[in-house]
């Protein structure tokens, strides 16, 4: 078990986000025991876990919607529960799995909401707001959609213009669960390798860090810097894909024997199930068709 | 689309819009004043006089008034709780105001209070009949855990349930006092001063200021509590201090007036259709777009049926029901919520 996330390339990078010791959960039961990890700036770390392994209340902690029992969260060696709401938001931004607006908002209207945080009660749009939207948008290949009404795009549209919203924040760290769960395939690729860019590139100059619950181990491992791996409430394993995603880890933390192949297009670990039975069946099959044949 | 072209101009059509109103709304009626004639007895200030001046400015001037703060104050209390609670069913009598506020005018009335203290008791029994209900029913949706909205919504029904029911008895038990009763929980903006408008002005200024500082919030609280939380918006704090405004703002409006039902509810949803859900609009638009249907309501009531009044509740009612039946067909069809 990798218990930190070592850094990748030679030259070290700086720590945005530390987090030690974290528990909490809902009602008398835990649901995270003792998370503790850190995140580089500029990082793509992908979240990954069985359903109820604390995830989605990981994130909650992250932006302070929950309230962790013990252990502490340091953004920007701050701890994160003494930030006021509002500088809070300035700098992590989440996207919800859901979160669809009652009403219909435009397009442009709901990526303006990411400015809530930078506005004072009385004040209007100041250009640098409107800056923000219009840069937002162009990130995310929305501006064409700019007009349209939230309710007519598509599942994968909708993701980018939430995306779009988030980065509206101007945050240094951005939050998604499971951004590309509703999605086809050409429209996972797309979120993700928006979501890539945006470490690489420069919302804020310095690279975004982006921390996002994931299903789907392949796409994680094809597109992230690092994984962190969460069982039972505690980060199982944490390190590049190539140390977490391993057939003993998988083994032990999703209970089904995997091959681990490797992508042939990035060379990234690529898992598939050992289906013993299956394989079985088709080689039968395979067999069979040979034999009619000879 | 929606939130461009149209939604621009709707504000100052609106504006326009209540101006004629007012004009309608103090020339229209049993004896006629031509609106020249009563831009004029305006413009010659409160002094002027003659029979025309008289009704101008003791008669309908504050009856006009008075509709157009409760219009407005109806309207905004519906924007701003349809937005809290994110249900586009809410009104401002969602938590028990006018259940609450029913109740106590009945008491005020049976009690003896109006006979001791003239009728200027009924408004005083009736907005703290109203606030009590809803501070109550705050604190019970509170008693059983984390005071979520559907337990606060719950809460709201459940205690407006049992206050019609001991309405319905004093009802029963008022006696002479039944007509009086019957008319004022009907909604009524005739008979009213000057001081008594304003006082319900001030109230629905201050709800009304506090709501458009929560604009953004309430644009946030669209995506949902989580969403809002984490674009920095206080989410308990935000929600009491706008359920306090909302409730003082139509506690004031019912006492002054009975149960006016339906501008709360319609008005918002009509804004929405031009100008698109943003409450930086939407507030002011419901607002000037509630005062205008208020008193155009209110002067439909007192010609319709010479020499009768209308209880000008009756004429939203009936105006208004069946316009709500036709957006939730409408809603319907397109879908409640904005899904793809």
């Amino acid at each position: 078990m990798i218990s930190h996330l070592g850094p990748r390339e030679a030259a070290p990078r700086t720590v945005q986000l530390r987090v030690d010791g974290l528990a909490c959960g809902y009602g008398n039961g835990l649901v995270l025991r003792g998370v503790s990890f850190t995140l580089e700036r500029g990082s793509f770390t992908g979240v990954l876990g069985p359903n109820g392994s604390g995830k989605t209340t990981l994130l909650r902690v992250l932006c302070r919607v929950l309230v962790p029992r013990r252990g502490y969260v340091l953004l920007d060696g701050h701890d994160l529960s003494r930030f006021p709401r509002r500088e809070l938001a300035r700098r992590v931004a989440m996207v919800g799995p859901d979160w669809r607006p009652q009403f219909e908002f435009t397009v442009a209207e709901v990526v303006a909401l990411g400015r809530i945080p930078h506005l004072g009660p009385w004040s209007g749009e100041s250009p640098a707001d409107r800056r923000a939207v219009e840069r937002a948008l162009e990130l995310t290949g929305t501006g064409a959609l700019a007009g349209r009404l939230l309710g007519s795009l598509s599942e994968g549209e909708r993701q980018r213009v939430m995306i779009a919203r988030a980065l509206a924040q101007e945050p240094s760290l951005l939050l998604l669960d499971e951004p590309t769960s509703h999605l086809d395939i050409s429209h996972q690729v797309q979120v993700l390798s928006l979501l890539h860019g945006l470490t690489r590139g420069g919302v804020g100059g310095g690279g975004l860090t982006v921390l996002a619950v994931m299903h789907d181990l392949n796409l994680a491992a094809a597109w992230c810097d690092r994984l962190l791996l969460l069982h039972e409430g505690r980060v199982f394993a944490a390190g590049s894909p190539e140390e977490v995603l391993t057939p003993e880890v998988i083994r032990r933390v999703y209970g089904g024997e995997v091959l681990v192949l490797r992508n042939p297009v990035c060379g990234s670990p690529y898992v598939v199930p050992a289906l013993a039975a299956r394989s079985r069946e088709i080689t039968a099959a395979s067999g069979a068709r040979s034999s009619r044949v000879g | 689309m929606k939130a461009g072209g149209a939604g621009r101009w709707l504000i100052p059509a609106l504006g326009i819009l209540l101006v004629g109103c007012w004009v309608l709304g103090m020339g229209l009626g049993s004896v006629g004043i031509p609106p020249g004639e009563v831009l004029r007895i305006l413009a010659a200030g409160p002094e002027a006089t003659g029979p025309n001046a008289d009704i101008v400015w003791r008669l309908r001037g504050p009856r006009v008034l008075m509709g157009t703060v409760v219009g407005a104050a109806l309207a905004t209390g519906g924007a701003t709780l349809q937005g809290l609670f994110r249900n586009p069913l809410a009104d401002p009598y969602l938590l028990g105001v006018s259940a609450g506020a029913a109740v106590g005018a009945a008491l005020a009335m049976i009690g003896g209070a109006a006979r001791w203290a003239g009728m200027a008791a009924v408004p005083a029994f009736a907005f703290a009949g109203g606030l009590l209900t809803v501070w109550g029913v705050w604190q019970l949706s509170r008693a059983g855990g984390r005071g979520s909205t559907v337990s606060l919504l719950l809460a709201g029904v459940a205690v407006s349930a049992v206050l019609s029911a001991l309405l319905s008895f004093l009802l029963l038990v008022s006696g002479h006092m039944l007509d009086r009763i019957v008319v004022w929980l009907m909604g009524n903006l005739g008979g009213r001063s000057w001081s008594q408008a304003g006082w319900v002005a001030a109230y629905g200024l201050v709800g009304g200021l506090v709501m458009w500082r929560y604009r953004r919030e309430l644009d946030a609280l669209a995506l949902g509590e989580e969403a809002a939380l984490s674009l920095g918006v206080e989410v308990p704090v935000v929600k009491r201090n706008l359920l306090v405004a909302a409730s003082l703002a139509a506690a004031a409006a019912v006492a002054m007036t009975g149960v006016i039902g339906f501008v709360g509810l319609m008005v918002p949803h009509l804004v929405r259709l031009v100008a698109g859900p943003g409450h930086g609009r939407l507030l002011p638009a419901s607002a000037l777009g509630g005062a205008c249907l208020l008193v155009l309501s209110d002067t439909l009531a007192r010609c319709l049926l010479p020499p009768w009044e209308i209880p000008v509740g009756v004429i939203t009612a009936l105006t208004g029901g069946p316009f709500f039946l036709y957006l939730l067909w409408r809603h319907q069809r397109a879908g409640w919520e904005a899904k793809p």
